[in-house]
């Protein structure tokens, strides 16, 4: 086919968003460094700013050195990290299931990963040092379960979500059994339910760090498949993409994030729909920058809520997970009434 | 005349007992704009899904240019074909631009990016839409017609030969269904892009298309000229309607005057 190529005469229009977009950029940034700031200096004792930083920086004894580096800083990398995991989750599902209610909760992961969890430390408490692998095990297999269900010559994302509400429903009908069959042990398992970094530490991090590495790697190769699959299965094939198969890999890649999460932090829920939720209205649907702001504003809400939920109620740790859901739930309720947008 | 597309017994159905198209055959010539009409049901639409091979045919063939296309890479396909679907995401909130810049997909291998020469076929395919000046808006900001036109400037940055239409102008009022016609038209006469289109408006399909193909019960009932095609035994016969036929400077032009039988309703699509 021929192309006649002819300039316009007319004044070109300056991209508006590029420089907004940027904008927003640089100010999570700034909000996730403030909020791991707040978060080295808050908690029962509170450190100054300057200590903190000697505290990182220089190798003593001193009590701040202990607070700072052997409690703190590794529980807000660990939330860093665990927010990361399950906002781009979210971010991901979202757009291949085009449905801004998707979450990571939505395939089983949280389902799966939670019955196994559950399954470890009421029936297996000596066993507890396996309860990240075991979640993480269970969250892959429940979405695997979910998409099987799913399947019919393709899976779409309606039959999807339909499969994944049957399978959540059936999990959590056995997580609950297995509870009230062992009503004394619940204590141990309520925390972890509601997801919680209380006692999170190096080891923690260290774990989780290679899971979102890989992962984040993954998803750089992933970002144009999603960027054609948010057109639509119709136009995303009309485009020459295989979108049974991209719709697999971005699917895999969100349980794989997600499970590493919450087989670290328990049942952290809302980031993973609430973050890629706000961060669409404010930028678009466009994965190049809706996956790298969803990441940053992942982190800084879960180190955020943290930080608030062990300083606000000491001395009682109170899981972050609760926190995020209390608060989260009537911000995004107020968003979503009023329309970033306008 | 080169053959742009083949469709050899082309059978397709939901149930084994019952199909929505049987025995299809059609030949398009490279160049040519070609109407499919029909009533409800009678699987136009699944027709064109098929050539589009957004349907896999139970049986039979599509080829393109010769090659049959269940052969075919995907991405090779959408280099020469797409289509304009009769509906599109509606809360996709990306620019103009960003959209039609994902028509390069086909023509870029898995890690480059849309830029340079191909940048320069995106400013075209904006421009060949007169959709230059909305290029950085978000798509949630534009009217209907205006995103339809979006959607066809990026068909446009595939640099298809042939572009397939379901319905473009179902949810257009009438100046912006004649807009679209007319750049069609154009595409059609100055690109030399092959047209195949599914359409409701007999008196548009007349006006616009070189040849009618007009499908009853999933199979051709009746193909050649709309002057041809459209004659008061086709109304009567095709769509169960009286109708007089009028003749507009060669156009024909019909007025429907009343059913013939009343309506049964036949399985609809």
């Amino acid at each position: 086919m021929a192309i006649v190529l002819t300039r316009s005469t007319g004044q070109e229009v300056r991209n508006p968003k590029l420089v907004r977009n940027s904008l927003i950029l640089i100010v999570s940034v700034a909000l996730l460094l403030l909020a791991g700031l707040v978060g080295l200096m808050s908690g029962s004792i509170s450190i100054p700013a300057r200590e903190v930083w000697t505290a990182i920086f220089h190798t003593s004894d001193s009590e701040a050195r202990q607070i700072v580096w052997n409690l703190r800083l590794p529980r807000i990398l660990t939330g860093l990290l665990a927010g990361i995991c399950l906002a781009v989750a979210g971010a991901f599902l979202q757009g291949v299931f085009r449905n801004p209610l998707a979450d990571p909760g939505i395939i089983g992961v949280s389902s799966g990963g939670g019955l196994a969890a559950v399954i470890v430390m009421i029936l297996f408490p000596e066993q507890i040092a396996y309860l990240p692998i075991t979640a993480f095990i269970g969250a892959l297999a429940a979405a695997v379960i979910v998409y099987a269900l799913s399947w019919k010559g393709g899976a779409s994302p309606l039959r999807l979500i339909l499969a994944g509400v049957a399978v959540n429903s059936l999990l959590g009908a056995a997580m609950t059994a297995l509870m009230i069959l062992n009503s004394e042990k619940v204590q141990a398992v309520l925390p972890w339910m509601s997801g919680s970094l209380n006692g999170r530490s190096w080891p923690h991090f260290e774990t989780l760090l290679p899971y979102t590495v890989i992962g984040m790697i993954a998803s750089i190769f992933l970002l144009k498949q999603a960027n054609l699959l948010v057109l639509g299965d119709d136009a995303a094939k009309l485009l020459g993409s295989k979108v049974e198969s991209g719709r697999l890999l971005i699917i895999l890649l969100s349980t794989f994030l997600a499970g590493a999460a919450i087989s670290i932090v328990g049942m952290v829920g809302f980031v993973g729909l609430v973050v890629p939720h706000i961060m669409r209205l404010l930028v678009g649907n466009d994965y190049r920058i809706l996956l790298p702001i969803s990441a940053i504003g992942g982190a800084t809400l879960v180190i955020a809520a943290d930080t608030a939920a062990r300083s606000w109620f000491d001395p009682i740790e109170f899981p972050v997970g609760i926190l995020l859901a209390l608060l989260g739930a009537p911000f995004f309720l107020y968003l979503l009434r009023r329309g970033l947008k306008g | 005349m080169n053959q742009a597309l083949t469709a050899s017994e082309l059978k397709y159905g939901y149930r084994p007992s019952e199909s929505i198209v049987e025995g299809f055959n059609l030949n398009v010539s490279s160049g040519e704009w070609l109407g499919i009409v029909g009533p409800n049901g009678s699987g136009k639409s699944t027709v064109l899904r098929m050539l589009a091979r957004l349907v896999t045919p139970q049986r039979g063939t599509v080829s393109m240019s010769g090659q049959n296309m269940a052969n075919m890479n995907s991405k090779a396909i959408a280099r020469q074909m797409t289509m304009l679907t009769q509906s599109q995401e509606a809360s996709l909130d990306i620019t103009v631009r960003d959209l039609v810049r994902r028509g390069r997909n086909p023509h870029l291998k898995w890690y480059e990016e849309c830029r340079g020469k191909h940048e320069e076929v995106v400013d075209w395919a904006l421009q060949v839409t007169s959709m230059r000046a909305l290029q950085h808006r978000s798509l949630l900001e534009l009217s209907g017609g205006e995103r339809q036109r979006a959607w066809l400037a990026m068909c446009m940055a595939q640099t298809p030969c042939t572009l397939l239409l379901d319905e473009p102008t179902t949810y257009l009022d009438i100046a912006h269904q004649l807009e679209l016609m007319e750049l069609i038209r154009l595409l059609n006469r100055e690109q030399g892009i092959t047209v195949i289109m599914v359409l409701h408006d007999l008196n548009q399909a007349a006006r616009y298309c070189d040849r009618i193909v007009a499908m009853k019960q999933g199979s051709v009932v009746r193909e050649g000229k709309p002057s041809e095609v459209f004659q008061v035994d086709f109304f009567r016969d095709v769509f169960g309607i009286e109708a007089k036929v009028h003749n507009d400077e060669g156009v024909p032009v019909f007025l429907p005057c009343g059913v013939v039988r009343p309506l049964v309703h036949e399985g609809i699509t």
